[in-house]
């Protein structure tokens, strides 16, 4: 044999190797299972695939970044084998062993659930975005245990976490609920100077106040309830899977409308309603709702009534009964100078969604009209709504104004005085409280709240009633 | 010649092998089996009893998603026949289903421009003889803390509805019931303001005239239904709750006379992920006293719900003196409503129950079942139907007039899928079991 069949046989048989490990490599890959295209988004259907595709022959990121957008969009049974594979390939793939453990649980498999969140926990090295999310990991063992009724455990588990808010509630709540009494209400005060305004911190309060036999401070704490809009927070879950849900499909060609609406890009926001459109067909999706009062929109934009009239008929044909359809009509029948029918539509939705911003657009409208009575009384309710707005915001005084403006133009309106009442306990000033509650009985005999407040005890003001000040908005849960 | 034609040869697989093989990679499928994907989803043995599924079209065509947040089987109009009295959530209307002379369902809007009815209550509440409707309104089908809520009394005038506000600058409504609860014989009300994260319970007394004094009876948020029944057996109406917020706990009011009543915990489950999604008052165990059921499974807080191992139905047995002893008497993911009535025409009463969130991507996961009593408390789940989906509400009535039981159901089609969808479907019951 010459050397240079010698060595034409050995390139060969060398090649035939390597390539045999690359096809059976190829034969064997680990391919992520995506759920079959449901019809429901045909973007996300097609996104979905690439990325899946990208992962197939990607690393331990890829993988992770599929199980994030599969659970994104709700498919948590087929992230949970995507993230065990991007873990295989890189064990120090923090975020994907938090998101196996929120699949487990949200998949109702509590023990494996809690098993892989100790396991997260005790990772070497975390990143930063992994440390951060130390407490919730811990949180989440702690409400994973309530949810299997494993109440001790829970216990135990928040107490690990102390010092984050929401696992210092859940362990007042045990200890409430457990007859510690005592130790409850001092965990809760630690945490008041915290949450001042949580409402359920508020509401445990009372509870907890009642069962220690004061009734005076169980008052006082039920009082704080109404104005106190900010929640102590007690699932994650909104939180964590929230930026997942946008990433693909539908809602992230919303999303890219709502930063083209701000920027003020009309074109733009033409040619994605456009895409949008000819996404959704005429499937049976929920965007659908969402499409139809965009296009109202741009057809009010661009001072085209017909088009905005035409989407709130077939907001209306869809099914939509709300006030939305009538108040997009209204707005074109304005641009058509067709005041009386603008009217209607606005009084007819008024009489089921009543506004501050729907009061005013009637107060205005009367008073253009003529009838200063009419005018008088949405705007009386205007401010009445607006005031409310603003007390829920925790601004008093302001919110006082407002109401004290209700009161004089329409005085026998008796939630008008009954919260004037409120406002004025919360500043301390119990005399002009009691005497506005009194007003809203005699508005309305039978008003029970009002009568509740003026035969409840009179702490004074209430310690917690001097907090001022905006506040955040309710946080989703 | 050969020899040299070998080495050609070779050269030629020696360049054309790594060419093919990376060319053909890219087409080369996997054949590694597909990883098993776990399915916490319900499914149960198919219903003995045979059941006939029958969609009931309103206005005609079908809406996009319809969103029904109560059904019921009543006899609205007091003609002695019970019809479906339906609560469309996205149309923000009440609707009554007839059948015509044909036995074709007739739709009839009670009431339009009422902002999300969670519920419509018959009930006589002017005590002048005719049945008058009361709203429980909603508000927003959304999370929502504002004061959005109302109380609404269509009052039947023979020709058609007059409506009233008996109460406003509330939180969400989601049910009312009547009771004459301080005895001086008109008819007063029970309120469950769900809210969001506030909410109460109250009682509405009667003062005549269509006016109302209303007094708190609980504080807390989640309030679903307010179930009336005399709980103690002392002869006067008691009223039940669920709260189903932060504290998923049941409590009883205990009327004590004179407009007095005294609140106890019946029931309370460290699990605030249980999902309690309603309360039904029903002598579950005839045994005389009134006891309570509890479908769980209302897990709405997520963006997209699964099946949980704990979702199903719970039977609250009245042992007396305000005790209620917990039993599971069925598993079903994504449970969000119950009804009671007998079903196989046994003579006891069975339990129907619907789900909201059963694992969908499964198409064998049950959307409804019924639970057989088969005595000393034991119960036999039987599946009914997988479609269509997103069920909320559920009832049992003779809606055929043929002296079956059937079940009617709503759905609320919030989330995905968006398919086997329905609005109001009734299963007629076509036979006795066995």
């Amino acid at each position: 044999m010459s050397l240079l069949r010698m060595l034409l046989l050995l390139v060969v048989a060398i090649e035939a190797v390597v390539c045999g490990g690359l096809v059976a490599g190829r034969l064997l890959r680990h391919v992520p299972a995506l759920p079959a295209p449901s019809g429901d988004d045909p973007q996300l259907s097609m996104e979905l695939a690439a990325v899946a595709a990208r992962a197939a022959d990607g690393d331990a990121a890829d993988w992770r970044l599929l199980g994030e957008s599969l659970i994104g969009q709700g498919m948590y049974a087929h992230a949970e084998p995507v993230l065990r594979r991007a873990i295989a390939l890189d064990p120090r793939e923090h975020a994907a062993r938090f998101a196996l453990a929120f699949v487990l649980e949200r998949t109702g498999r509590l023990a494996a659930g809690i098993a892989e969140y100790r396991a997260f926990l005790d990772m070497p090295d975390p990143p930063r975005e992994a440390v951060d999310r130390q407490p919730f990991a811990m949180f989440a063992i702690g409400r994973t245990h309530l949810r299997a009724g494993e109440v001790t455990a829970a216990e135990v588990a928040f107490r690990e976490n102390r010092g984050f808010p929401p696992a210092d509630f859940q362990l007042a709540r045990i200890l409430y609920f457990s007859g510690r009494h005592a130790e409850a209400a001092a965990t809760i005060d630690r945490l008041l100077p915290q949450l001042p305004l949580a409402l359920e911190l508020h509401h445990l309060r009372e509870r907890v106040m009642e069962a220690l036999g004061r009734p005076d401070d169980a008052f006082a704490a039920a009082a704080m309830e109404e104005r106190s809009a900010s929640l102590v927070e007690t699932s994650f879950n909104s939180a964590y899977v929230g930026p997942f849900t946008v990433r693909h499909g539908l809602p992230r060609l919303f999303q890219e409308y709502q930063r083209l609406e701000k920027a003020g890009d009309a074109a733009g926001m033409d040619a994605l309603l456009t895409t949008a459109e000819s996404l959704l067909g005429s499937r049976r999706v929920p965007q659908q709702l969402t499409v139809l009062p965009l296009q109202a929109e741009r057809g009010l934009a661009r001072r085209m009534p017909d088009v905005a009239i035409a989407a709130a008929a077939a907001m209306r044909e869809a099914g939509d009964g709300s006030a939305l359809p009538l108040l997009l009509e209204a707005r074109a029948r304005d641009q058509r100078g067709e005041q009386e029918a603008a009217l209607a539509l606005r009084r007819r939705a008024v009489e089921f969604e009543p506004t501050a911003q729907l009061h005013l657009e009637l107060a205005e409208a009367f008073d253009r009209m003529g009838d200063a009575a009419a005018g008088k009384q949405h705007r009386a309710l205007h401010h009445f709504h607006a005031g409310l707005d603003i007390y829920r915001r925790n601004q008093l005084p302001a919110a006082l104004e407002r109401l004290r403006m209700a009161a004089d133009l329409q005085p026998d309106h008796a939630a008008t005085w009954f919260h004037i009442g409120e406002i004025e306990y919360h500043l301390g000033r119990t005399e002009a409280a009691d005497a506005a509650w009194r007003t809203a009985l005699e508005c309305r005999p039978g008003y029970g709240r009002a009568a509740a407040f003026l035969a409840g005890p009179r702490p004074a003001a209430a310690s917690s009633s001097r907090i001022q000040g905006p506040m955040k908005e309710p946080l989703s849960r | 010649m050969w020899r040299y034609r070998v080495e050609r040869l070779l050269a030629i697989v020696a360049v054309a092998l790594p060419l093919g093989t990376v060319a053909s990679l890219p087409f080369l499928p996997s054949v590694r089996p597909a990883p098993a994907v776990f399915s916490g989803g319900s499914i149960h043995p198919l219903s003995e009893r045979r059941f006939e599924r029958l969609p009931l079209p309103l206005r005609g065509e079908p809406q996009q998603l319809p969103q029904f947040t109560n059904v019921q089987v009543v006899d609205v109009d007091g003609d002695g026949r019970d019809e479906v009295l339906a609560c469309d959530g996205l149309g923000h209307r009440v609707v009554r289903i007839d059948h015509d002379a044909g036995g074709s369902p007739v739709e009839t809007t009670l009431a339009a421009d009422v902002r999300v009815p969670a519920h419509a209550t018959v009930v006589d509440l002017d005590g002048d003889g005719d049945r008058d409707l009361v709203l429980s309104v909603l508000g927003d089908l959304r999370p929502s803390d504002k004061a959005v809520g109302r109380v609404e009394w269509l009052e039947n005038t023979g020709s058609g509805y007059v409506r009233h506000v008996i109460l406003d600058d509330v939180r969400r409504v989601a049910d009312v019931q009547p009771g004459d609860f301080d005895a001086d014989g008109d008819v007063d009300l029970a309120v469950a303001v769900f809210g969001y994260s506030r909410g109460e319970v109250l009682w509405l007394e009667n003062l005549g005239e269509g006016r109302f004094a209303d007094h708190r009876l609980h504080c807390g948020a989640g309030a679903i239904h307010v179930p009336v029944a005399d709980y103690d057996g002392d002869g006067d109406l008691d009223i039940a709750t669920v709260m189903s917020q932060e504290d998923e706990e049941v409590w009883g009011f205990e009327n004590l006379g004179g407009g007095q009543f005294r609140p106890t915990m019946l029931w309370r489950t460290p699990n605030f992920d249980l999902g309690s999604a309603g309360l039904v008052a029903a002598d579950l165990d005839q045994d005389g006293d009134v006891d309570l059921v509890l479908p769980v499974g209302d897990n709405l807080e997520d963006f997209d719900a699964f099946p949980q191992p704990y979702h199903g139905c719970l039977w609250l047995e009245n042992q007396g003196d305000w005790r209620f002893v917990e039993h599971r008497i069925a598993t079903l993911g994504g449970t969000y409503a119950a009804a009671v009535g007998d079903l196989d025409g046994d003579g006891d009463p069975d339990v129907a129950l619907v789900s909201m969130d059963n694992d969908w991507r499964d198409p064998r996961t049950a959307s409804l079942v019924w639970l057989e009593n088969q005595g000393s408390g034991q119960f036999r789940t039987w599946q009914v139907d997988t479609s269509p989906i997103h069920l909320v509400t559920v009832a049992i009535g003779d809606i055929d007039q043929d002296g079956q039981a059937d079940i009617v159901a709503g759905s609320l089609n919030l989330r995905r899928p968006y398919d086997r969808i329905g609005g109001v479907t009734a299963w007629l019951g076509r036979e006795a079991k066995r």
